[in-house]
């Protein structure tokens, strides 16, 4: 590995390890250019993601601390990883594509903003990853799917809560499809084929799941890319006219601080730090911030409004095996964000995740209101019986849902992050829609009393959205900074808008065309 | 004890100070040896054991004190095992544990005039239902039902969520990489 000293220079600068850092970094290395990526975490590699929904907690943030406030929290911890790999290191590798209705909601609906790009621009990139990484589906039963070239790689299989569940779809009159996953179903020379013990959540060691450590990370440390740890950026410094980002100064795990210059600054950290970081690199041409000439910096803010749906089937389901993904996805309604009640959004279920007995998402924590002499009984029924599908919505992109800076400082002197989210009240009454109807499909599958729980905030975008105007974004199609054209912006928090699919693959997609942008 | 007999006993191993070395065991295993505790007081801990085994009956003999007394002494933010790490508390957490533990043997001398360790297995019954329903009059710690909600989740830890648990719940553990270090 490269060591690069205090202030050097190198030719592009990533600041995150994670999917959309990585990408840049593989790229920008294989195009022959000297390429250090800062990550703030510690080291880890696939050897060491242990088995355990304990050790599992071990992906998730640990870096300075995030404030959160508001009806529907953005839930940083949980889903920001902290590490080699960022926080796809722990994704579950579901990976449907944003449909062309996403990408222009204001204009269609009247609602959220607009992308600066549609389906068709990014087509083509998504088609590129899904050969570069090999995504396992079946197009043919994916009735709702946007255009594109076939699966690469065939589907992974069902196992028997997937089945179980697809019959309550199928008496609804609902269609289910196996998940596009960024799992490999066949081996390559690099990567295993997945074995379904349903540990992703704990990361995947054997390198089935697309997560950076087995791919794009692995492909840029291979042509050079040198990545180094505990370096925790605190400054984007510009030149003199604030034209031009120079490089920037960081944090060692000592608390020693550092400077290194680049060419290229890619700002990869994710949708809280992201803008976190903006705002702390004021300078006297970027009073407010960088990008932040009209306070749209932080803002913009959205996570996922998820629910879960439970249930005891009659008939063993395995939940223990799988993929803590799910096995089967169904999004019959996606195509309509308009719907009864004036809910607003697409949604979208998958279903079938593996389950474990403990942690947050396990089986005792699908009900907590059961204690003391009734909490054996059920884990021994529900360990053979147990099914289970997640909901995701829509988030309507609103202004107020923001990152600032708060007035508590971290270990190192800088601004914590705050995040403020409240869910729109049109999202809102759609996942109370989808809720009734994820228990009807549970009743029509066999199941005598299903439940929910609370709902959650599953994966996190926005805060440095992209535009076509510097009026109404923080950065153009690619991640350019509005002003600062060398300083680019990567992962969800460009989204100006959610959609109700997992993000990792568009961020996949984004990063690989903006990377080949700024390569020339 | 061979690691791998440990592995048998418990399957989740981590790094405990015994007489000044450190010393790799289930917490099963520190507490069937009645180690020395770090950061837990001993009315503390022996709040949490009795709190735990109400919840999850097992708790106990899982080792949940020494589980949660051995992450709470972790000298480094990103080494915490807890549930409670990705809840948005803020560190340490020692001091949200401190304080719920604190109310808890409050609510019980204040509702049934005796301490804890006193309640009958009804009153106790009782008592963590009310801690789970925010129904405790004059609580003194952090939301009493979200302290239920984090450490429930510990006590389900020892004592469903290792390997040993697996076998008893007859689940195939079918690790790739066996949980049989500290990080």
């Amino acid at each position: 590995m490269q060591t690069i000293t205090t202030k050097s220079q190198v030719d592009v600068l990533v600041i995150g390890s994670g999917a959309a850092g990585s990408i840049f970094a593989a790229k920008a290395a294989a195009a022959g250019k000297q390429v250090l990526i800062l990550e703030a975490g510690p080291e880890r590699s696939l050897e060491d993601l242990t088995s355990s929904q304990i050790w599992a907690r071990k992906l998730k943030w640990a870096g300075a601390m995030v404030a959160e406030q508001g009806n529907h929290k953005v839930g940083n911890n949980f889903n920001s990883g902290f590490g080699t790999g960022g926080s796809a290191v722990h994704h579950y590798g579901v990976w449907p594509r944003l449909h062309e209705n996403d990408f222009n909601t204001h204009s269609q609906y009247g609602v959220g903003l607009d992308w600066p790009i549609d389906y068709s621009h990014l087509q083509s990139f998504y088609d590129r990853i899904q050969d570069e990484v090999g995504i396992a589906g079946d197009h043919s039963k994916e009735i709702w799917r946007p255009k594109g070239k076939p699966y690469s790689i065939p589907a992974l299989p069902i196992f028997s809560q997937g089945q179980a569940i697809a019959k309550g779809f199928a008496a609804k009159g609902l269609h289910t499809a196996p998940i596009p996953m960024a799992v490999r179903s066949t081996p390559t020379k690099d990567r295993n084929s997945c074995i379904f013990d349903g540990w992703c959540d704990a990361g995947c060691p054997n390198g089935a799941l697309a997560n950076p450590l087995a791919t794009y990370l692995r492909q840029a440390l291979h042509s050079g890319a040198a990545i180094q740890h505990h370096s925790t950026v605190s400054k984007i410094l510009c030149d003199e006219q604030g034209r031009q980002a120079i490089g920037v100064e960081y944090f060692d795990q000592q608390g020693k601080q550092h400077t290194i210059m680049a060419d290229k600054v890619v700002l990869a950290a994710f949708a809280i730090q992201n803008p976190r970081l903006l705002l702390m690199s004021a300078n006297k041409y970027h009073p407010q911030g960088l990008g932040n000439n009209n306070d749209l910096v932080g803002r913009y803010l959205m996570t996922h409004p998820a629910h879960t749906i439970w249930g005891l089937f009659p008939q063993p389901t395995h939940p223990h095996m799988g993929l803590t993904g799910g096995q089967l996805i169904s999004q019959d309604h996606y195509d309509t964000k308009l719907h009864k009640n004036n809910a607003y959004g697409s949604y979208q279920w998958l279903i079938a995740n593996a389950t474990k007995p403990n942690d947050l998402l396990g089986i005792a924590g699908s009900r907590p209101d059961i204690f003391g002499k009734k909490l054996k009984p059920f884990m021994q029924q529900a360990s053979k019986h147990f099914g289970t599908m997640v909901g995701i919505c829509d988030d309507v992109p609103q202004a107020n849902n923001r990152v600032e800076l708060s007035r508590t400082n971290d270990k190192f002197g800088l601004p914590l992050a705050q995040a403020t989210h409240n869910i729109h009240p049109r999202s809102e009454t759609l996942t109370q829609q989808m809720v009734a109807e994820g228990l009807e499909v549970f009743k029509a599958a066999g199941v005598k009393e299903p439940w929910t729980g609370p709902r959650a905030g599953m994966h996190m975008m926005g805060g440095t959205i992209m535009g076509r105007d510097p009026s109404n974004s923080v950065t153009n199609r690619y991640g350019q900074v509005h002003g600062v054209d060398n300083l680019y912006v990567a992962g969800p928090g460009l989204f100006p808008s959610s959609g109700a699919v997992n993000p990792t693959y568009t961020v996949h997609a984004l990063s690989l065309m903006a990377a080949e942008q700024m390569l020339g | 004890m061979k690691r791998r007999d440990l592995l048998k006993q418990g399957g989740l191993l981590l790094s405990f100070t015994v007489a000044g070395q450190i010393i790799l065991a289930s917490p099963a295993q520190a507490k069937a040896g009645a180690w020395p505790l770090q950061t837990l007081s001993p009315e503390l801990a022996q709040t949490a054991e009795i709190l735990a085994e109400a919840i999850a009956p097992g708790a106990r003999a899982g080792g949940i004190v020494h589980f949660l007394d051995q992450q709470l002494s972790q000298k480094n933010d990103t080494d915490c095992l807890l549930m409670i790490r990705y809840l948005g508390v803020p560190q340490p957490f020692t001091d949200f544990y401190s304080a719920a533990f604190k109310a808890v043997n409050l609510a019980a001398q204040g509702r049934y005039n005796k301490p804890l360790a006193k309640l009958s297995e009804e009153q106790l019954e009782e008592l963590v239902s009310l801690i789970a329903t925010d129904a405790i009059e004059h609580w003194q710690g952090p939301p009493s039902s979200f302290f239920y909600f984090v450490f429930r989740a510990d006590a389900v830890d020892v004592t469903y969520g290792t390997q040993a648990a697996f076998a008893e719940l007859n689940i195939p553990y079918m690790a790739h990489i066996t949980p049989d270090k500290p990080w």
